[in-house]
């Protein structure tokens, strides 16, 4: 390849150029392949757990790996929705009540606070700020248990409220939220203002569908998170019935239960099937949330 | 910001101003009393509790009595604390080494001169992974890892190599935490650092050309230095999450053999929640917050020798 070729084909030009069929090299080809390659590893785990799902138990682990099914078993769904010991569509409901009010929740007072942070005035609101801040550095998992002991004092153990009611608030939202409230500029406000607005006519009507993609990106955030946490169920939970789903599918190949492995992974893919579909529909949405919330220091 | 919104916001004069300056602050204090009740009760309560439960030996059945130093002295004395405090401090160091390598690679090869199809279509893959629970899909993993059945292992045989005891090893277990943990996450950071990238001025990679740059000498001269305020990111973040790494080996080993690749939250987990032994499992949270603050402190007191800030 001649020096010209090379620094043509550079990778690091990613802005500004577009790609176009004269640019196809050796290069380009050999970095798709590479991605082909490494996309194939992250894929694998779920294209094992969807072929695993549809087999025959005895074929699960055949050898040599058959990863396409011979004889489909879409009985293995059946089995797991309608199973007699373990209530998988119980566990989505708890799962969806406790991340639905928990995002609802998040999103009012983090909303509420960031306002007033960021556009009201008032003695010690800086220091509050930074005295709030604080929490961020204290991760929850390592108070887990005083915060245990509380919820016992207060009986709110093996209730779904011990997982709520602390995720009701959320001071990375209240900082989210706040940064994108300072971007507003005064004069929307000073106008309402003339015209005898109050504060929380300015919130509603004004400042909340400007700030709607800071407040997608908090929901998404705050949905999934709480989806996907185990830990804390695992503490708070006893009662089976009571069980979120990541909590409740592990349970799947508990001492208690005898399931074949493909039936657990019928379990598991009827879960990860609605995050499948939903980021395909969100896709450009989900990443941006993803990235936006990592990016901010 | 406009004339009259200065004069009404800073209330100005004569009594109106000061009314509505009272309403705003009144307004806002109300807006912010949720936030502040959960702050107390839910971050502020519990710090102080542990701080004093860490002093004290409490079952739930006999009420709590201050001990002393005692728990502190059991920890000393534990001899599983060192095994437990090793492998947690083995986690932080190789997931985050593996993660920041894996996500880079990943980065990297995102950011090249490829189709945008495929930009999107390897993104959205490579991201995918995090939005499933952690603890859910280590039961994927689990038959993965299997020794005899594991298709893992199956391809290792079918290129010549040995097969792995993944999970049955004291040695290789907390390897194999390792790897699922960081195939979970390694997306998130994939974004930052393909953000990262993306904001590196192209003008740096044409100076570096005139003045006789290849390939790798702008890589080393220019992407990473460029890239160190958002790697300093991921090391804060990634020591903190680390350090209270629990799903993945929970299901995956459960932190066995032995104690092999038993973390720290798991340990408390036992202590507190399985041998009702709460005020030693508080004190051992108390030391792993300590931990967790002393390690942030050291990156953010050495960040100023290798982060380049522009």
């Amino acid at each position: 390849m001649k020096e010209a070729e090379v620094v043509a084909s550079k990778p690091l030009i990613p802005s500004g150029l577009r790609w176009n069929r004269g640019y196809l090299r050796t290069s380009t080809v050999l970095t798709v392949g590479v991605l082909l390659l490494l996309s194939l590893f992250m894929a694998f785990p779920f294209v094992w757990m969807l072929s695993a799902s549809l087999k025959v138990p005895k074929t699960a682990f055949s050898i040599p790996p058959q990863l396409w099914p011979h004889e489909w078993r879409w009985e293995n769904y059946q089995q797991v929705l309608f199973h007699p010991t373990v209530p998988i569509p119980r566990f989505f409901l708890n799962s969806l009540n406790i991340a639905v009010l928990v995002t609802l929740g998040q999103l009012v007072t983090c909303t509420a606070a960031a306002y007033a942070f960021a556009r009201l005035r008032f003695r010690g609101r800086e220091v509050l700020f930074v005295v709030l801040l604080t929490a961020l550095m204290v991760p929850a998992q390592v108070t887990i248990v005083p915060l245990y002991i509380e919820m016992r004092f207060f009986k709110l153990i093996d209730t779904h409220a011990a997982l709520i009611l602390p995720a009701l608030t959320n001071i990375f939202g209240v900082f989210l939220l706040r940064q994108y409230l300072l971007t507003i500029p005064d004069e929307l406000e000073d106008a309402a203002r003339m015209d005898g607005a109050g504060p929380v006519r300015i919130l509603l009507q004004i400042m909340l569908p400007l700030i709607g993609p800071a407040l997608t990106t908090l929901a998404i955030v705050v949905f999934t998170g709480t989806w996907n946490a185990f830990f804390f169920p695992l503490i708070f939970l006893n009662d089976w019935q009571k069980f979120t789903w990541p909590l409740g599918v592990t349970m799947l190949r508990g001492q208690y239960s005898q399931n074949s492995v493909t039936v657990i992974m019928a379990g598991i893919t009827l879960g990860v099937a609605p995050v499948l579909l939903a980021f395909l529909v969100l896709q450009r949405r989900m990443i941006e949330s993803i990235g936006f919330t990592g990016g901010i220091k | 910001m406009g004339a009259a919104g200065q004069v009404l916001r800073r209330g100005g004069d004569g009594a109106g101003g000061r009314s509505l300056r009272r309403r705003d602050a009144l307004t806002a204090w109300l807006f912010i009393l949720p936030t502040i009740v959960g702050f107390l009760a839910f971050v502020i309560g519990p710090i102080v509790g542990g701080l004093a439960l860490g002093f004290m030996r409490y079952d739930l059945l006999t009420p709590p009595s201050f001990v002393g130093g005692e728990n502190f002295v059991k920890m000393i004395e534990d001899q599983r604390i060192l095994q437990i405090f090793g492998n947690t401090i083995y986690y932080v160091v190789g997931m985050i080494a593996l993660d920041l390598v894996w996500a880079l690679i990943l980065a990297v090869a995102l950011n090249s001169f490829i189709p945008r199809f495929f930009k999107v279509f390897f993104r959205a893959v490579f991201f995918f992974p995090i939005l499933v629970s952690g603890a859910v899909i280590s039961i994927v993993w689990l038959y993965l890892f299997n020794m005899d059945l594991g298709i893992i292992n199956w391809y290792l045989v079918k290129l010549g190599l040995d097969r792995v005891p993944w999970l049955i090893s004291s040695d290789w277990v907390r390897n194999s935490v390792i790897i699922m943990t960081v195939w979970n996450g390694v997306g998130f950071n994939m974004l930052l650092l393909l953000a990262g990238l993306q904001n590196i001025p192209v003008e740096l990679y044409e100076a570096g050309r005139i003045d006789g740059a290849g390939r790798w000498a702008s890589f080393g001269r220019i992407t990473l230095p460029m890239l160190t305020p958002v790697i300093f990111f991921i090391l804060v973040k990634g020591a903190i999450g680390v350090f209270q790494l629990f799903d993945s080996p929970f299901v995956l080993t459960q932190g066995g053999p032995g104690d092999a690749s038993r973390t720290v939250l798991m340990y408390i987990w036992e202590r507190g929640f399985q041998v009702l032994d709460f005020g030693y499992a508080a004190a051992i949270g108390l030391v792993l917050f300590l931990a967790i603050l002393a390690v942030t402190a050291v990156q953010f007191a050495t960040s100023d020798r290798w982060v380049f800030y522009r």
